[in-house]
This record gives structure tokens, sequence and C-alpha cells, in this order.
């Protein structure tokens, strides 16, 4: 079981102890990756993040106050990476082969009971039709389970942005799934 | 409330529970009372919360924590130059010790030369001026100083 992070394995770790800093580790590791993977929909890349993100955390553990909330801390500098590697890949991609994929997976999808390899595909799929700012509202929201104060706190954004942003996200999927239905059709 | 109202609340508060009682039994009435907000609302739900709650977690590998570990070890340590935090007070002590006594010094100088009579320091600053073995105290024209010699 994950031990909790005391203010003290946070002094601690920033002193150098590193059996403190793994306790930080593995209670954090799992929603940094899990973000950045939903983010960057490759598990490589995901990995990489995490690593960054997390010598980041080691290496401003001294300045971090202990009056804050150390996770909403952690998920702001996973977010900014994962975000930041997103943006420099979306630069490269060719959103129209993307659309066009999706399409296709929903089509396939539909109706019929979802493979678990198919399910992470459409989710992806869908994720990757929004932007940075809407997809990891939509992450942080559906698949991290943050309120909107947590996620507000998270983006250092206003509540309303955070809620106009998973406004927008939503009714772009509904709109996306309105054509694909159509196409069948 | 209106259509367009419920809607947005439905594909907010409403469908991620971020509303109070209240609030929810408003949109839950309209509702009940418009089959194609209804309609709306059952895609929402299917588009958003159904879709999302099969999401898998994944747990990152052992490997990760190992290229971590590895960086942190492997970095450079702190430049000498940042003095621990004793040596930096110990100096500090060092540095007011210091002009302390020379503040002190100055001050015993500034008396010893205060408690003189006019006369006397008059003395204490001609003796403090080293004049040229040379020159001649005076001379005929002027006081015999070396800037009437260059100057005028």
């Amino acid at each position: 079981m994950n031990q909790e992070i005391t203010a003290e394995i946070i002094t601690k770790a920033s002193e150098g102890d590193l059996d403190a800093f793994r306790v930080i580790y593995d209670a954090t590791a799992g929603f940094v990756y899990n973000v950045a993977r939903r983010v960057v929909h490759n598990t490589q890349d995901a990995e990489e993040i995490t690593q960054e993100v997390f010598l980041v955390i080691h290496s401003k553990l001294k300045y971090f106050r202990l009056e804050s909330s150390f996770k909403t801390w952690a998920y702001r500098i996973a977010v900014n990476h994962a975000i930041n590697h997103y943006k420099k890949m979306a630069r490269e991609r060719d959103k129209k082969k993307e659309y066009q994929g999706y399409s296709n997976q929903w089509q396939a999808a539909a109706g019929a009971e979802m493979e678990n390899e198919e399910h992470k595909e459409t989710i992806d799929s869908f994720l990757n039709a929004l932007n940075a700012d809407q997809k990891i509202c939509v992450v942080l929201r559906n698949i991290e389970g943050l309120s909107y104060r947590q996620i507000a706190d998270t983006l250092k954004i206003n509540v309303n942005t955070v809620r106009s942003r998973l406004k927008r996200a939503r009714e772009k999927l509904l709109v996306m799934r309105k054509e694909v239905a159509k196409n069948e059709l | 409330m209106n259509c367009k109202k419920a809607r947005g609340l439905i594909l907010t508060d409403y469908l991620d529970d971020q509303m109070d009682e209240g609030r929810k039994e408003l949109v839950r009435r309209h509702l009940d009372g418009c089959p194609r907000c209804k309609e709306f609302y059952e895609q929402a739900k299917k588009i958003s919360a159904e879709l999302f709650a099969k999401a898998e977690r994944a747990e990152p590998s052992e490997f990760i924590w190992n290229k971590v570990r590895e960086a942190i070890i492997s970095r450079p340590q702190r430049q000498s130059w940042i003095l621990p935090r004793p040596a930096i007070a110990f100096a500090t002590i060092l540095t007011l010790v210091l002009i302390f006594g020379a503040v002190t010094r100055l001050m015993i100088n500034g008396q010893r030369i205060s408690g003189l009579n006019g006369g006397e320091q008059i003395e204490y600053f001609d003796y403090s001026v080293q004049m040229p073995s040379d020159e001649s105290a005076t001379n005929e024209t002027g006081f015999g100083t070396l800037v009437e010699k260059y100057f005028l």
C-alpha cells in the first residue's frame, strides 16, 4: 500500500533521501503516467514524460510550500510537460488522416461490445479530436476524476474556464458522433 | 429553465455531478417535460460518462523508477561556492567584528583629537603632514608651502 505523503517525507526527500523520494514516486507515478499517456497517446513518450516530471519534482521539492496540496502541484507539472510535448508533436501531425482514422474506428465499434483494445483506441481517437486545453480538462475530469475546483487549481485557471472547455469538448464529440452516424446511413 | 440553459448544464455540472440538489432538481424537471433535451442528455451521457468510465489506468513500469533513480544519483553535486549555512554565519560574524573594531578605533581617534584644545589640534594636524626636509618652513614672500612654490 502506498504511504501517505507527509511534510516529513517531503522534507527528507528534498534533503536527498532517496527512500523518501521513492514514497513520493509510488504515491504519484500512477496519475502522472496516465495523464501523460492520455495526452500523448504513446507509451514510450509517456514514459519519457514521466521521467522528466519526476526529475523536475525532485529538483523543485525544496521550493514546495508545505501548506499547498502536493497532488495538485504534481498534477500541474505533469500536465505542463504532457501538453508541451503534445503541442510539439501536433505541429507535425496530419489532422485529416487522424479524423478519418477516428471515423473508421467509431463505425467499427458502434453498436458492438468493445474489446479493451478497440475501446482504448476509441477513447484516444476522441481525445485526439480535441485541442490541448480541452483534452486535458476531459482527461482530468473523466479519467482522473478531479472536481472542477481541483482542475482549476491544477491548471491555474478559473472554474468557469474549466466548465467552458468541458462544454466545448463535449459539444465537439457530439457533433463528431452525429457525423459518423450520418455516414453510416 | 429554457433548453439552451438546460443543455449547457447537462454538458457540464449535471453530467459531472457538480451541482447542488436544488439546481439538479430544476434540470430534472426540465428533462421530464422536454423529450428533445432528454434525448440530448442520453447522448451526452453516452459520449462522456459511459465511454470514459471504461477507460483503463495503466501502472507505470519499474523501469521508469530505475531511470529516475539513475538520473538523480548521477546528477552533479552542488557547486562548492555555495557555502553551507554555518560557514556563512561564521563569515558574517567575523565581518561584523572587523567592522565594529574599525569603527571603534576611528571613534577613539576622534575623541583623542576632540579632547585637544585648538592649538594642540593644529599642532596635531601639522604633525600629521610631513614637510619635505629640504624645504624651509617659511620664505620671504609667502607661507613656504609647496603649493605656493609651484602654482603662485
